[in-house]
């Protein structure tokens, strides 16, 4: 080949090596998602969750501590709440090094039984960047579960289109109707325009951390390769979630976007490396250590990022959830979708998957707000179990209700009852009763 | 003719661009609009479809931009080469080039279109991406997806016929194998990497 050849040809391998080039140097294998740890527990971004009359846990070292504007012993690093503390978000204030420490919305008082609660996991919910009825639609998801009165609910990632800041600023209008607390982990899409994740960051706090409901554990681990769909963890991540996954608890959920172990591979399916003895798996770094520490703790896994799928597999003593998406999907009829779980000492006892167009709660209240009739139309194929809440007269001191059972009623009026509700239509009265 | 005309001609004559080419290729030229186009059209589609322009993104469709035209083209000059035909490899490249670059342009309009649609005139608005991948709004941008493909069987036929001069059998054959080699590629690259 003479020189006049390689003149000819020479542009395009230059063109290919570059583009190579930028790829390598620009993929962030592990973006910088913040691990908490024991002394930065409880925050905003991960609250407490107590009762009224219950105990938890704080670092020993906080010399005076408030709840609100009430001052409670902190004893060894157990912290009393108070029998009188109404269900709701209590600010936190800590003395410590000689200063005063806020943080606001760091407890959440809850109404719901530590034995037997519900949590909701959402997941893929690619909230846009125009406002209108795309948010709309995505706005009465969140309605709806705030409806269903979990005691928490978790985001498991991609709650952006693309990690942007109005898309952030939209989740956050999105989400503000919920009562109770929500955990969030970043999916890939966060890092589609935040590589490093300080935008995540900065609206949602850590992509690592955990926290507890009674003897129940929550892990969130954000694996990620940025900017890619596929995920991974780094040696230090994997040291951290082992040591937080040895900690006491009866039950284990680890919250996770990208599938660990699945059955299929969706349009994956044809990449060769994504299958491993039998199963599919979006994890390439860590991908032998992070199975091999879930399935020795027989750990529920709860992921996303397939949109359409409903599958739940087992594998090795540990159990994958794959839960469909509360966006639509191009093809699927099905949507928004999410999955309501119920845990009764310690059990799972309902897992099922919810369609949001399916079920239908209103209140109806009378007799100036001393009396609510619930009508549920409920067409999901399956019971729903919700805990209900009501805001009645606080003039009234006793409640009853004709269905279901009342778990909690507050100096404030407000009334919850924890109802199965069956499939087809029910109705539910509260009204003033022994 | 001009270079210039030589692109133009391209799309409503492109036999008579074909000529052009077999007598005066010029890839060198060609390679160097093809990256320029390549670059321009991934940075208006990904501001279209995303609201975001990341680089490890403009790199990443670029290379898939051009693994699927030059893959197929470098894998089916090989195999012409391998069946002893005589042809002028800088006119082979060029040729095969310029016609998948020409569909790959009407797509782009077609694209772009969509684009102002669903960003400025929609209701809701939505970013091209979303609409497409959430909202069902594929269709048309598939059925112009048919159409491209049509018009790109149309154009590799002449360049067999002009340039390599195989027979129809061959040229089957060898451009299923390429098409589904390269096609696999770009799927490994597209949903392994990405």
């Amino acid at each position: 080949m003479n020189v006049n050849n390689v003149k000819t040809y020479i542009l395009l391998p230059i063109f290919v090596v570059v583009l190579l080039g930028i790829l390598w140097f620009s993929y962030v294998p592990s973006p910088t998602i913040m691990r908490l740890y024991e002394q930065d527990y409880p925050n905003e971004y991960v609250p407490m969750i107590v009762t009224a009359n219950g105990t938890f846990f704080l670092s020993s070292s906080f010399e005076r501590v408030w709840i609100g504007a009430q001052e409670v012993q902190n004893e060894e690093g157990i912290i009393s709440i108070p029998k009188d503390f109404s269900p709701g978000w209590y600010p936190l204030i800590i003395h410590v090094n000689g200063k005063n420490i806020t943080h606001n919305n760091a407890l959440y008082v809850t109404p719901v039984r530590l034995e037997d609660f519900t949590f909701v996991q959402v997941t893929d919910v690619h909230t846009p960047c125009y406002n209108g009825s795309d948010i709309q639609e995505r706005k009465h998801v969140f309605e709806l579960i705030n409806n269903l009165g979990p005691a928490f609910v978790v985001d498991t990632g991609d709650m952006t289109d693309y990690g942007l800041e109005e898309q952030y600023r939209y989740y956050e209008y999105i989400t503000s109707v919920l009562d109770m607390p929500l955990y969030t982990i970043p999916g890939n899409m966060e890092t589609y325009s935040d590589p490093h994740l300080e935008r995540y960051a900065y609206h949602r706090g850590p992509g690592n951390y955990y926290f507890y409901f009674d003897r129940t554990l929550f892990i969130a681990g954000a694996g990620l390769h940025s900017p890619r769909s596929w995920g991974g963890f780094d040696n230090a991540q994997i040291n951290w979630i082992n040591a937080t996954i040895s900690k006491e608890a009866d039950l284990i959920f680890f919250l996770h976007h990208i599938p660990i172990v699945a059955q299929q591979g969706r349009d994956y399916h044809y990449v060769p490396w994504g299958w491993r003895e039998g199963h599919f798996s979006q994890i390439e770094n860590g991908y032998q250590d992070i199975v091999t520490i879930l399935t020795r703790e027989h750990a529920f896994i709860l992921s996303g990022h397939w949109h359409g799928y409903v599958d739940t597999f087992q594998y090795k003593g540990a159990t994958f959830y794959n839960t469909p998406s509360v966006t639509r999907m191009s093809g699927v009829q099905e949507g928004p979708r999410f999955r309501l779980f119920q845990i009764q000492n310690n059990t799972i006892t309902y897992d099922n998957v919810l369609e949001t167009g399916k079920l239908h709660i209103s209140r109806e209240y009378r007799a100036n707000n001393t009396q609510v009739t619930i009508r549920i139309q409920n067409d999901e194929g399956v019971f729903v179990p919700l805990c209900i809440h009501a805001s009645l007269s606080p003039k009234i001191k006793s409640y009853s209700t004709n269905q279901g059972e009342i778990i909690k009623i507050s100096v404030s009026g407000d009334v919850w009852v924890k109802y199965m509700a069956p499939q087809g239509e029910s109705e539910l009265i509260i009204a003033p009763g022994s | 003719m001009s270079y210039t005309k030589r692109l133009i001609t391209l799309f409503h004559r492109p036999s008579q661009s074909l000529q052009e080419i077999i007598e005066h290729p010029c890839f060198l030229l060609t390679s160097l609009v093809i990256i320029l186009c390549s670059l321009g059209y991934v940075i208006i589609a990904e501001l279209g479809l995303f609201h975001s322009l990341m680089l490890h993104f403009i790199a990443a469709y670029a290379l898939m931009v051009t693994i699927i035209w030059l893959l197929p083209t470098v894998i089916t000059l090989g195999l012409f080469k391998l069946i002893k035909k005589k042809f002028s490899i800088e006119a082979y490249m060029e040729a095969n080039a310029l016609s998948i670059f020409s569909v790959v342009t009407i797509g782009f309009i077609f694209l772009s279109l969509f684009i102002i649609y669903s960003n400025f005139f929609a209701e809701p608005k939505r970013t091209a991406y979303f609409a497409m991948v959430y909202y069902n709004q594929w269709y048309p941008l598939a059925i112009i997806g048919g159409i491209g493909l049509i018009l790109l069987l149309h154009r590799i036929i002449l360049i067999c016929r002009s340039i390599v001069k195989v027979k129809l059998y061959q040229f089957l054959l060898i451009w299923l194998f390429a098409a589904a080699v390269s096609m696999y590629v770009a799927y490994l690259f597209f949903r392994g990497w990405l």
